[in-house]
């Protein structure tokens, strides 16, 4: 109880001052509540929707990136474990941005393939990488005698993967990997550099028809602040429900 | 008699370290040997070259007539019929105690699930745990935890038991129960290769003491005439260490 109350105050104290700050920056900027967002809900929801759908298919995409490059980096094979490294590598020491123009621009171009699947791709792959370092960790810090347990009483290599080390390998994972989850989301807002309808860019249009930028930034905020609290709250979920007692 | 393993002139190395220089033996069945002497000897590593944990660089080892080669269908023949108690983290903490054991029956061994069932609860009643059958292993003390490990061993039926420093990391009160299981598959006729420290369990359990030292066998005899008089110069001040 006790420490709910302290939760709530703080929440309280933090909305204060956002209410302050609020109180000020109105004397000085009109807000128009009246017809941002409210005029153009269904912009932003389109723009939710692509976000939303952009995000679904990068987390599989690069979350299989992960499992699949993290598997390669605890591998008995070098060129394996370099094939891998030099992934890991090149996408982290890149900007998203450029890797985004990149894949458009570039890639794109020469194989004509749509924008939208331009923008997925470029986040899975760049989100991939760091989703392998995190698989790679996880099934490095399971001790070495799961490993060899699994291998003396004569289970396959397949089963010792598949049954002893990814399960535990995955509940590891799993707070880092939500991590790189809430990044992902955030990060597909950049796909609006090359102009896909997603939340961001819509947030854009409407601050610019409406000629109220800081509605509309404030509106795409809180709904991206939404999907990705979401996001933590199902994890946490998930995370209670697989703990190991 | 016939025997069950035998190993001719082991040899492995680290790197450049020679830990294995040239070992032999052989256990028949239902011999229970127990293997000692000081730590970083190749004790250990002796033991998993058995199983091909680790692979020897020279020698022979035959298995039930099987000669032992890197092959995976050999060596998960071979593993299904040859159990490894380790020193920790036998079990899988993901499992709780009744799937720890019925996992590699069913795996393994291809055995039916509720057969499987049924025989893990009959072992780890066997091991004093039918109450804990639904724990995990993060809910169970040390003792317990390797007291299903061996529960798991013997539910495979197999023809020889490795153990690998069994209790080195258990308090005394632990390594007494797990001890009293181990002496009790000796009696029964369970042929065992155990490394370990504990001189009361190789007293009375053991057939046979082997002794080793930087990497080969020095001295080896039955246990009360190992104890009582060793041989070597090495053994006894191992032994005065011990006591």
């Amino acid at each position: 109880m006790n420490r709910i109350l302290k939760k709530i105050s703080i929440a309280a104290f933090i909305a204060a001052i956002f209410g302050a700050l609020y109180y000020l920056l109105s004397l000085q900027y009109p807000f128009h509540w009246n017809i941002v967002p409210t005029d153009y809900l269904n912009l932003y929801f389109l723009g939710l929707l692509m976000t939303l759908k952009i995000s679904v298919f990068s987390i599989v995409f690069s979350f299989a990136i992960g499992v699949i490059g993290g598997i390669m980096k605890v591998s008995k094979s070098e060129t394996l474990r370099d094939l891998a490294g030099i992934y890991v590598t090149f996408f982290r020491n890149i900007p998203l941005l450029v890797v985004i123009l990149l894949v458009y621009y570039g890639v794109g171009t020469v194989f004509d393939f749509p924008r939208f699947w331009a923008a997925v791709i470029a986040l899975s792959t760049f989100e991939g990488a760091y989703m392998i370092e995190i698989i790679r960790a996880g099934i490095q810090s399971i001790p070495k005698e799961q490993f060899e347990t699994a291998e003396a009483l004569g289970l396959s290599p397949k089963e010792r993967f598949f049954d002893i080390i990814l399960p535990q390998a995955f509940r590891n994972s799993l707070p880092s990997l939500t991590g790189q989850f809430i990044s992902l989301v955030k990060d597909s807002s950049l796909a609006s550099i090359i102009a896909i309808n997603e939340l961001t860019q819509r947030g854009n249009q409407v601050a610019t028809m409406a000629l109220a930028s800081f509605e509309s930034y404030i509106t795409i905020a809180v709904i991206y602040f939404s999907i990705t609290y979401a996001l933590s709250f199902i994890s946490a979920k998930i995370e209670r429900r697989f703990a190991i007692p | 008699m016939t025997s069950v393993i035998s190993a001719k002139h082991v040899k492995k190395s680290f790197g450049t370290t020679p830990v294995l220089k040239d070992v032999s033996m052989e256990i028949e069945k239902g011999e229970v040997v127990v293997l000692m002497g000081p730590s970083g000897t190749g004790k250990s590593t002796f033991l998993r070259t058995l199983n091909f944990l680790e692979i020897p660089d020279g020698g022979e080892i035959v298995f039930d007539n099987m000669k032992m080669e890197n092959n995976p269908l050999i060596l998960r023949q071979a593993r299904s019929r040859m159990a490894f108690v380790s020193q920790s983290y036998n079990l899988f903490p993901h499992m709780n105690a009744l799937k720890n054991v019925v996992y590699p029956l069913v795996k393994v061994k291809k055995m039916e699930k509720n057969e499987a069932k049924t025989k893990a609860i009959e072992m780890l009643s066997r091991v004093g745990l039918s109450d804990k059958i639904k724990s995990y292993p993060g809910q169970l003390s040390g003792g317990q935890k390797q007291r299903v490990a061996i529960a798991r061993a013997i539910a495979m039926k197999p023809d020889l038991i490795l153990f690998d420093e069994p209790t080195s990391a258990l308090d005394p009160e632990m390594t007494a129960e797990v001890l009293s299981v181990m002496k009790e598959l000796a009696d029964s006729g369970t042929t065992m290769i155990v490394v370990t420290h504990e001189v009361n369990f190789a007293r009375y359990a053991a057939d046979r003491v082997v002794f080793m030292a930087d990497g080969v066998i020095i001295e080896e005899a039955r246990p009360e005439v190992f104890f009582k008089s060793p041989k070597t110069e090495k053994a006894l001040k191992f032994l005065a260490r011990l006591s």
